[in-house]
């Protein structure tokens, strides 16, 4: 990396920094460390969501999916704009009215303390590990492509995210994730940019598009209905509204994003930005991944995008195999880059014929290079024994540190980075929520002065920063911790959702109903993942949300009611 | 306990409207991306 990238990626951290700091002498009580007071604009709550949403991993795993399957992925979104919809008239105006600093609290309100203290736990636990994964993602790639010290580069997303939200509060995080979130769009649009011209001369962005497309990238909607496929139209919408329901409307960090709306109105506004745009910058994003795609077709690739997996090949005892597949995949590169250019200039004569031959042509030189980068995948699984091994997240790393001029590379790592800390201060800033109003002042400690919490607000939240850089380098060690994490969340969130669902949606419903309810919805969805994995992770939220809500209702009428009901 | 009275769902539907429109709209763009450069 060029000292210019590093005064960029300096600069961009000092920035921040400093921005997020700034906001301490706004945080000094505890209702402005957590709510702002309850009195931002929606226009930056809602880059706050959409930056909270957008985590480093869906940045660079989402560019590595376009590139590798194409446009498909965004089907995964198309249930949120209905979840945003259902939101801004239901979780919005009942959690502003109910003056609220957290989701779990609103619980205890309609229901009881057991139903408050689980849910918020689950939220503890789930999101406290998630935050280190969080950290860790990004750390292994960066360290890996850039050759960086691992725990250095945990220590380098995770402590100045935690410094600036521990000092600032919900403040700082805002409005560094406002920030955040411009610095995001601008690496998208320069490497769009740098995409665009580093095709060649006489290919352009159409013929560009029509190769890709000719490999199926460009066809993103799959009308089967599925319980086994993750992304198809129908999982997307009806899965994923689910999913979405629960992250935005059950999930503190993002649920103390809207409650520092100045209004029902702004919160609402607020949620409306991510329904309006979030399709669209996904398609863009993955977008990227396609040029990326047909820019190597180009340039040389490398057959495996991850140099660390490269070296221990090229070194270890299976080098001459990796050296005859790595033959077989120069002349299959050769052989596809003419078959490229030859497409490109079909294109321009405007034959059909010809066209047409030329375009199965390329498809069966694209088959070539992938078959032989399978086989490639295929010794490093069984070299490393790894065999859920995919390199789709170094990807677009790979592409940002060997093909972008001077300067993008160090925007495009200050981008990865935003996209890493905007995410980690608002779990940060949620968890210190949940632990400080949820757990100590309701349980442990129910009389202290402002100045007390406030400042046990700061130690809970350095606390989870701690927690978060720890769990951080015990992931990056530990691989399979990172699949743990990610099942343990989907197995109680759209339980979680139906606690809110019997909350809001019914009159009938009682804590423990809701109580019992979720207990049986996680233990539904636990049973159906371990038993019949096969069932795409989406439907989980599915099944979760509905367990709850019927087990919940049905005990709640058979049950006798409470003596004095909390409604 | 608060109700969803007029006042949580007024002005939702034509925000509805614009946000399905949207949706809408762009699903048939990728539908038309897929069927142009895919053919």
């Amino acid at each position: 990396v060029h000292p210019i990238d590093w005064l960029v990626v300096g600069a961009y951290l000092a920035w921040v920094v400093y921005d997020g700091l700034k906001r301490t002498r706004e945080s000094d009580k505890v209702e402005g460390y957590f709510l702002a007071n309850r009195s931002l604009p929606w226009w930056a709550v809602g880059l706050s969501v959409m930056a909270t949403q957008m985590s480093a991993i869906t940045l660079v795993g989402t560019t590595g999916q376009g590139y590798r399957d194409g446009l498909r992925f965004v089907q995964f979104y198309f249930g949120l704009p209905i979840a945003m919809l259902i939101l801004g008239v239901t979780v919005v105006p009942f959690f502003h009215r109910a003056r609220v600093f957290t989701a779990y609290e609103y619980l205890e309100r309609r229901f009881d303390v057991k139903t408050r203290t689980l849910t918020s736990l689950l939220f503890l636990l789930s999101r406290g590990m998630s935050c280190g994964v969080v950290i860790a993602a990004p750390s292994v790639i960066l360290s890996i492509i850039l050759g960086w010290n691992l725990t250095l580069t945990v220590l380098l997303i995770g402590v100045p995210a935690a410094v600036y939200t521990m000092l600032g509060g919900v403040q700082a995080v805002t409005w560094t994730d406002v920030k955040q979130m411009v610095v995001i769009v601008l690496g998208v649009g320069a490497a769009i940019a740098a995409l665009i011209t580093g095709l060649p001369a006489d290919v352009g962005l159409g013929e560009a598009m029509h190769i890709a497309g000719g490999t199926g990238r460009l066809q993103s909607l799959d009308f089967r209905f599925s319980l086994t496929e993750t992304y198809t139209f129908w999982s997307g919408l009806i899965g994923g509204l689910f999913l979405m329901l629960s992250y935005f409307g059950c999930d503190q960090s993002q649920v103390q994003r809207y409650l520092t709306a100045r209004s029902i109105e702004e919160g609402r506004s607020s949620l409306m930005m991510s329904a309006y745009v979030k399709i669209p910058l996904q398609v863009v994003i993955l977008l990227v991944g396609v040029l990326v795609f047909a820019f190597y077709l180009f340039v040389p690739s490398p057959m495996l995008f991850n140099p660390k997996h490269e070296q221990r090949m090229r070194t270890g005892p299976e080098a001459p195999a990796y050296a005859a597949l790595e033959a077989r995949f120069t002349e299959a590169l050769a052989g596809r880059e003419a078959a490229a250019r030859a497409a490109a200039e079909a294109r321009r004569g405007g034959q059909r014929p010809v066209i047409e031959a030329t375009a199965e042509t390329f498809r069966n030189a694209d088959g070539a290079v992938e078959g032989v980068r399978a086989e490639a995948m295929a010794l490093v699984r069984a070299t490393t024994g790894d065999l859920a091994y995919t390199d789709v997240n170094y990807v677009f790393p790979t592409f940002i540190i060997t093909q972008l001029p001077i300067g993008l590379i160090g925007l495009l790592i200050a981008a990865i980075f935003a996209a890493a800390m905007s995410t980690i201060g608002s779990e940060l800033n949620s968890l210190a929520t949940a632990s400080v109003i949820d757990i100590y002042r309701r349980l442990l400690r129910p009389v202290a002065s402002d100045a007390h919490y406030l400042a046990v607000s700061r130690v809970a939240t350095g606390f989870w920063g701690l927690v978060a850089c720890s769990v951080a380098v015990y992931a990056t060690t530990l691989g399979s911790l990172i699949e743990v994490v990610n099942r343990f969340g989907s197995f109680f969130y759209g339980s979680l959702l139906g606690v809110f669902v019997l909350a809001i949606g019914t009159r009938r419903a009682t804590g423990t109903g809701a109580f019992v309810g979720l207990i049986g919805g996680m233990a539904t969805v636990a049973y159906v993942a371990f038993w019949h994995p096969q069932i795409s992770f989406l439907w989980h939220n599915v099944i979760g949300a509905v367990t709850v809500t019927v087990v919940g209702l049905a005990l709640s009428l058979v049950l006798p009611r409470p003596a004095a009901p909390s409604r | 306990m608060a109700d969803p009275g007029s006042e949580t769902t007024s002005g939702i539907g034509p925000i509805a409207g614009r946000v399905i429109a949207i949706e809408v709209v762009v699903i048939l763009l990728l539908w038309w991306a897929g069927a142009h450069f895919g053919g």
